[in-house]
């Protein structure tokens, strides 16, 4: 028997990888990714309504999308776990990590394909929400593409912060809600205890022009949502999203390249 | 332990070549210092008991753990610089639970077409025939199967790419014995029709004993034997013997591992060269009635019982 008789097998290319990824992510988690589809485009679709009533004035789909943007940031941080990597936390994924594709590369393409998922429900429910608006109010009133941008850039950038814990825990949601309560502690203790610094740290997190509060709602921010006093105080969001997402995607780089082992394996 | 070589009749180049293997769970070693070399087209059977290190070997091999110190090459490929090759080539069983399970929500149907997906060599024929001959129904979730309906769809996945190295850890554990024995008819049938180097971990040697050209004994992270099983047939055998009169309490004069007695006969499994082993004993003023060649599961529990003592 020789090594020509047992010919080396080939790895798949990254294409193959990708497709195979996004058909089992459409078999597998379709429901859920419909289920919060159904959620943004009536979400969209209220919002536009309540424009037509008058409680807002006329909306616009970038103004429906502004003031949902809240909810929209809520599913985009739990994405990663509900859909992406749903049944399959890091103690259950190395299903995923025995295929013949090198192991962060393969993170990345799941992640990624996550992302598109994530990406298409976000415009298959804004168009359901759009055509419901048009039809009660007769008509969408138009503009606001850059709220669109800004929309697309912070819930990617809530995917992708997202995305770390569900790529590096089993309990990614519980880090997601602690992060989010020790954050909103230290920035009420700081300031009330006296501590020096509290405005450096307001500046980098909620207020600041390049904050981290400022890069998720830039699409409140530009539609209006938050008022026009933020809105003025620094006129655009795009500096801080910019650089948030480059942290963000540093943290996805971080978390794919920790190698994660079963323990107690004999 | 390592047998020499010249007694494979055929020596070939190793799929698997592994020098000085360290590996630790945290505190826990799992591995300290294990070589072992499988050559190419090689039925390797590895014995051990639990917690010995064979699964930690396999996760090595297949890239799914990292080296903590050593040296491993799998097909000349080193399993941490090319992760991705070197699984293409490999079809693996786990033991239960350590790669699965698989999403649970997956259609057994799904699964392999996704598994299929990854691997060029996936033959739709083949996995279609061994789904039958195993009784694999293919619109259940695989969250919802049994465990050894779980175990019947890995072996599908493991043999229907036609890997040139099938990395088998207990393949049969929770299968009823009418499947089992399917599932090594099977198995013979691959290996007849397609060239495969095997290394297969099992508490049931018996299992391979038709298929086993080599023989490994795994114990506290380090292999201790490993060679070809003519070696292993010609070096362990059953001395059967009647003790003289007057020396009852007498002790073995030669490396007995296993021991049974009544009255002045005794049954002695034992180390060495038979025809030193028989001089040793004739010198001794023991009568031999007897010498037996081992079946492999007894071989390996001798050699176990060696290891132990």
């Amino acid at each position: 028997m020789s090594t020509e008789a047992m010919k080396i097998r080939a790895v798949p290319g990254t294409v193959d990888v990708c497709l195979a990824q996004a058909r089992r992510m459409a078999r597998a988690q379709w429901l859920a990714a419909v289920a919060m589809a159904a959620g943004i485009a009536i979400g969209v679709g209220v919002l536009t309504w309540m424009g037509s009533t008058g409680a807002w004035g006329r909306s616009s789909l970038a103004q429906a999308v502004g003031r949902l943007h809240g909810a929209l940031q809520v599913v985009a941080f739990l994405w990663p776990m509900m859909v992406t990597w749903r049944d399959e936390a890091p103690s259950r994924r190395t299903y995923h990590w025995s295929q013949p594709v090198q192991r962060m590369r393969h993170q990345l393409v799941r992640t990624a394909v996550g992302g598109a998922a994530l990406a298409a429900a976000l415009a298959a429910g804004g168009l359901a929400g759009w055509i419901v608006g048009a039809l009660v109010q007769g008509g969408m009133a138009s503009g606001g593409g850059e709220v669109f941008v800004a929309s697309a850039g912070s819930l990617g950038l809530a995917y992708l912060l997202g995305s770390v814990p569900a790529l590096l825990s089993d309990h990614a949601v519980l880090w997601l809600i602690g992060a989010y309560a020790a954050s909103a502690l230290l920035m009420t203790a700081w300031p009330a205890l006296g501590w020096p610094g509290a405005h450096f740290l307001e500046a980098a997190v909620t207020h600041g022009r390049w904050s981290l509060g400022r890069a998720l709602g830039a699409p409140a921010i530009l539609s209006g949502a938050f008022g026009q006093g933020t809105a003025t105080e620094h006129p655009e969001p795009w500096s801080a999203l910019a650089v948030w997402l480059a942290v963000a995607a540093a943290g996805v780089i971080v978390a794919v390249s920790v190698r994660q082992e079963r323990s107690g394996a004999t | 332990m390592t047998a020499d070589p010249s007694h494979d009749a055929a020596v070939r180049s190793p799929a698997i070549q592994a020098s000085e293997l360290c590996k630790s769970y945290g505190k826990t070693p799992a591995l300290r210092g294990a070589s072992l070399t499988v050559p190419e087209g090689a039925f390797f059977l590895l014995v051990g008991p639990n917690g010995a290190g064979k699964t930690t070997t396999m996760r090595l091999l297949s890239g799914l753990d990292r080296l903590d110190a050593g040296e491993l090459r799998v097909f000349g490929l080193d399993p941490a610089a090319e992760e991705a090759r070197v699984r293409a080539q490999i079809g693996h069983v786990p033991e239960d639970g350590t790669l699965g399970p698989a999403p649970g929500r997956m259609r057994v149907a799904w699964l392999l077409e996704h598994q299929a997906a990854y691997r060029p060599s996936w033959d739709r024929a083949y996995e279609a025939r061994l789904c039958r001959a195993l009784e694999i129904r293919r619109d259940r979730r695989f969250g919802d199967l049994s465990k050894g309906q779980a175990r019947r769809v890995q072996l599908v996945m493991a043999l229907a790419h036609r890997p040139p190295l099938l990395l088998l850890d207990e393949p049969t554990d929770g299968l009823d014995p009418v499947v089992r024995e399917r599932t090594l008819a099977l198995l013979a049938d691959h290996l007849s029709a397609m060239p495969t180097t095997v290394l297969l971990s099992t508490h049931h040697p018996h299992e391979a004993e038709k298929l086993a050209d080599h023989v490994g004994v795994m114990m506290r992270g380090r292999v201790h034997f490993q060679g070809p099983r003519s070696v292993v047939s010609e070096r362990v055998k059953r001395y059967r013997v009647l003790l003289p009169e007057s020396g009852m309490d007498v002790s073995p004069p030669i490396s007995v591992v296993r021991s049974r007695r009544s009255g002045r006969s005794a049954s002695w499994v034992a180390w060495g060269a038979e025809a030193d082993n028989r001089s040793r004993l004739v010198r001794a003023g023991i009568e031999i009635r007897s010498v037996e060649t081992l079946t492999l599961e007894e071989a390996t529990l001798a050699m176990l019982s060696e290891e132990e003592s």
